[in-house]
């Protein structure tokens, strides 16, 4: 493929500098990932470029960017000529590309994000069904393109967890060992702004309308039928 | 500069670390998780999904468990910590759970027979599957630890180094990257849980960006001893290009299945039998036939399994890589390779990557770091459990049961104990050495050193070794080392990502010639170790473990020990 031109959001923590493109020339195959594109810009142009990486898999979920403004495992999507990669939306920004996922999960700890047991278990390892939504709610990477993709989420404002946060309550409430009732944690959180909506996605396909938001929903009685 | 202190300062956020930490924390220790990455990620968060669980009859006491890992591990396995190891295997899959995590059980809600794999070297079924991979261990680790009243987290911080005086440890200096703050912490015990080195072989390695062997370098400039460090494991299957993904993993001795077939580039059949056969096994047979000149363009060897497709006892696998556990390798050779080898309708081009450190830091079978006060170590970072070949699947229970022992301990001796007391000049001429690397000038580019020493490690102390290779990538280690002072480093206080390249430059400078100075002195092939200059396992001189120290004045020393075989021993024509 030869070379092309990528641009790359730039953010700096000190505010010194406004957020702007740069825009760099990097030489790719016909297969390259926008994170070997990432990660040749930071070993031969400019190593103050911040993203993060992991597994080079798609199994972390760390290296997620918004390519040409849609979220993306840096490791997997292909750069093109032209490519704008800019970092998730609504979260607070670090550096360039990273954002700081601590504020998330400060606002999780209020709700318990732990399995609550009534009693525990007469012997271990113990007898215990789990429902599919359960393997596959815990399979989340944790990435947080589906907190980009809301178009109510933004991370200043607490009565609204987004759909990360009704995630991470609906692992609980398909967990048969958990006791505390999760579905009016996610009214608490605000599940009720997601009525009328189903703009958020899941990269790694969970399907977060089916079995997270419609199913809460309905459980406080505000199903698609009212 | 902001200082702490506690009763346990665990370094490490993955699945040892965190077990540990809980652990401790049960039993009333305050602790201080400081992970490099997040916690609950590092290669934790990235395993394939699998976990031995041992026999369902728990009076056999994991016997034969116990046996299948030394024979697979060649004899090199230190066998109090395997006997461990085996007979308390069930406690991984109960931690695990307690924590928040979830292991496969049959229609009935009970861990049966039926559910229970078999992965190659295991000569009986006995491995559970993690249904939601790696990231369902992250998520219940982190559940484990927001339980947790008495652990407090550092997260992206790395350790600069160990607080030592005396021959005892008494907490670590550190830096966290979000915020470019110097945290100084105080404990009365240290445990180390930083996971291996697979990084240090980037790109060709499936392993997570973090593992770049900090613990094992700590360690050792502690006082620690490093084991078989030359025991590197590469996993056979993994991609040979495109370039982005080199190094990824897309399978496991056992998926061959009972009708794969790998052959070399010409057709023809390199190794019988491979579903059964140890990773070690079956890496080093790929490795020795492209060393021949029968690999691929790309270098690889030529994995296929077609025929599983309509084999009764293939089909199960070609389901599992379709749309069960194995889907994610299939999405991967989809993007890397095409339809037709995502469908197995023709082979993939395979050639092994470095996966796992068999080889680390010397512990007891209390985690206890042998030769060092205050210092406990468990997980990736220690030696002796996987001895020259770790089994599939044994990792993940390693790092539960050993971490509970190491948390156990350190809780127990924290009892009554004073906060330690730290020399005001010791922490200082650290915290002053640290300052002095922030916004250095220099001619030459932390990364591009990093750079050039992973392709050293491949190159010269990679799958393929022998003497003269070895010499030279101690050679290009040196000449790395004496360019550190001479670094550029930027002085921008958050993200500094410069900063954190040349922190792991210099474990990764240790590491490297750790396991360079001890595939050197092993002068036979066993396990994962090949030496094409001594092909042969050699029983009658080398059931020998290869110990590396450092002492304060000679630099690395490399020692031979005889492995103590108290329980099993290879029969001897």
């Amino acid at each position: 493929m030869g070379k092309i031109k990528v641009k790359v959001l730039r953010h700096d923590p000190e505010g010194k500098v406004k957020d702007k493109f740069d825009e760099f020339e990097v030489s790719v195959e016909e297969k390259s990932t926008v994170l070997e594109a990432l990660m040749k810009i930071y070993d031969t142009r400019d190593s103050s470029l911040a993203f993060e990486h992991g597994c080079r898999a798609q199994n972390c979920g760390l290296c997620v960017v918004n390519l040409n403004g849609h979220p993306r495992y840096a490791c997997m999507a292909r750069i093109t000529a032209d490519a704008e990669i800019t970092p998730l939306k609504h979260l607070p920004l670090i550096r360039d590309l990273v954002f700081d996922r601590r504020p998330f999960f400060s606002y999780l700890a209020k709700f318990r994000p732990y399995v609550v047991r009534e009693k525990d278990p007469d012997e271990e390892p113990e007898t215990l069904l789990q429902p599919p939504e359960h393997s596959k709610l815990m399979s989340c990477r944790e990435c947080f393109a589906c907190l980009s993709s809301c178009p109510t989420y933004d991370c200043q404002n607490d009565s609204f967890g987004g759909p990360l946060g009704f995630v991470k309550l609906a692992q609980l409430h398909y967990d048969r060992r958990d006791c505390l009732d999760r579905v009016s944690q996610a009214r608490e959180m605000g599940i009720l702004n997601c009525m009328d909506c189903s703009a958020c996605t899941c990269i790694s396909g969970i399907p977060l309308n089916k079995i997270v938001i419609r199913p809460f929903l309905a459980l406080l009685g505000e199903g698609s039928d009212d | 500069m902001i200082e702490k202190s506690c009763d346990l300062l665990c370094i490490g956020g993955g699945g040892a670390g965190v077990t540990a930490a809980i652990v401790a924390g049960e039993k009333g220790a305050d602790v201080i998780l400081v992970s490099k990455d997040h916690i609950g990620y590092g290669n934790t968060r990235i395993i394939g999904g699998i976990m031995t669980y041992g026999s369902l009859d728990a009076f056999r006491e994991g016997e034969d468990l116990f046996q299948d890992m030394i024979v697979g591990g060649e004899y090199l396995n230190n066998q109090k910590l395997c006997r461990i190891l085996a007979r308390d295997a069930h406690d991984a899959a109960i931690l695990l759970e307690r924590f928040g995590g979830m292991v496969n059980r049959n229609r009935q809600g009970k861990i049966s027979a039926e559910v229970l794999m078999q992965p190659g070297g295991h000569t009986a079924p006995r491995v559970l599957v993690l249904p939601s991979t790696g990231p369902g261990v992250g998520q219940g680790l982190s559940q484990g630890v927001s339980r947790s009243e008495n652990i407090r987290t550092l997260e992206k911080t790395i350790v600069f180094d160990l607080l030592k005086e005396d021959g005892k440890v008494l907490g670590a200096v550190c830096w966290q990257l979000t915020s470019g703050e110097i945290i100084v912490i105080k404990a009365k015990k240290t445990l180390i849980a930083t996971g291996g080195g697979g990084w240090i072989y980037y790109p060709h390695t499936d392993t997570s960006r973090a593992t770049t062997g900090d613990g094992f370098a700590l360690a050792l400039n502690a006082g620690a001893e490093l084991v078989d460090m030359e025991q590197i494991q590469y996993i056979p299957f993994s991609l040979t290009h495109p370039s982005g993904m080199l190094g990824i993993v897309v399978g496991e001795p056992f998926t061959a299945g009972p009708a794969g077939i790998l052959t070399n580039v010409h057709g023809k059949e390199i190794l019988s039998g491979v579903a059964l056969k140890t990773r070690a096994q079956v890496a080093n047979a790929i490795i020795l036939e492209v060393e021949k000149g029968n690999g691929t363009k790309h270098g690889g060897c030529l994995l296929d399994l077609k025929a599983n497709k309509d084999h009764p006892q293939g089909k199960f696998l070609y389901q599992s890589y379709s749309e069960g556990l194995f889907k994610p390798f299939t999405d991967i050779i989809r993007k890397a390779y095409g339809p037709k080898e995502a469908d197995w309708e023709a082979p993939w081009d395979v050639y092994p990557s470095a996966h796992y450190f068999m080889g680390g830091i010397v512990i007891n079978e209390w985690g206890e770091v042998r030769g060092v006060e205050n210092l406990l170590a468990c997980g990736e970072v220690t030696g002796g459990v996987h001895g020259g070949n770790r089994l599939g699947s044994v990792s993940m229970t390693e790092l539960f049961v050993f971490g509970k022992r190491a948390g156990e301990r350190a809780a127990l001796e924290i009892t009554g104990q004073d906060a330690p007391e730290v020399n005001r000049s010791l922490i200082d001429f650290q915290v002053e050495r640290l300052k002095s690397m922030i916004g250095k000038k220099g001619k030459c580019r932390v990364i591009q050193l990093k750079r050039e020493l992973q392709k050293a490690m491949w190159e010269k102390v990679g799958p393929v070794r022998e003497e003269k290779k070895l010499k030279e990538g101690l050679r290009i280690f040196s000449a790395i080392e004496e360019k550190l002072p001479d670094m550029t480093i930027s002085g921008m206080n958050k993200y500094n990502t410069e900063l954190f390249d040349a922190l792991e430059l210099r474990f990764m400078l240790s590491v490297a010639k750790s396991v360079a100075l001890s595939a050197l002195a092993r002068k036979e092939s066993r396990g994962s170790h090949i030496r094409l200059d001594y092909p042969e396992k050699d029983d009658r001189s080398w059931l020998k473990n290869v110990i590396i120290k450092k002492d304060p004045v000679t630099e690395i020393s490399v020692h031979l020990r005889p492995v103590e075989l108290t329980r099993l021993r290879p029969e001897m024509g």
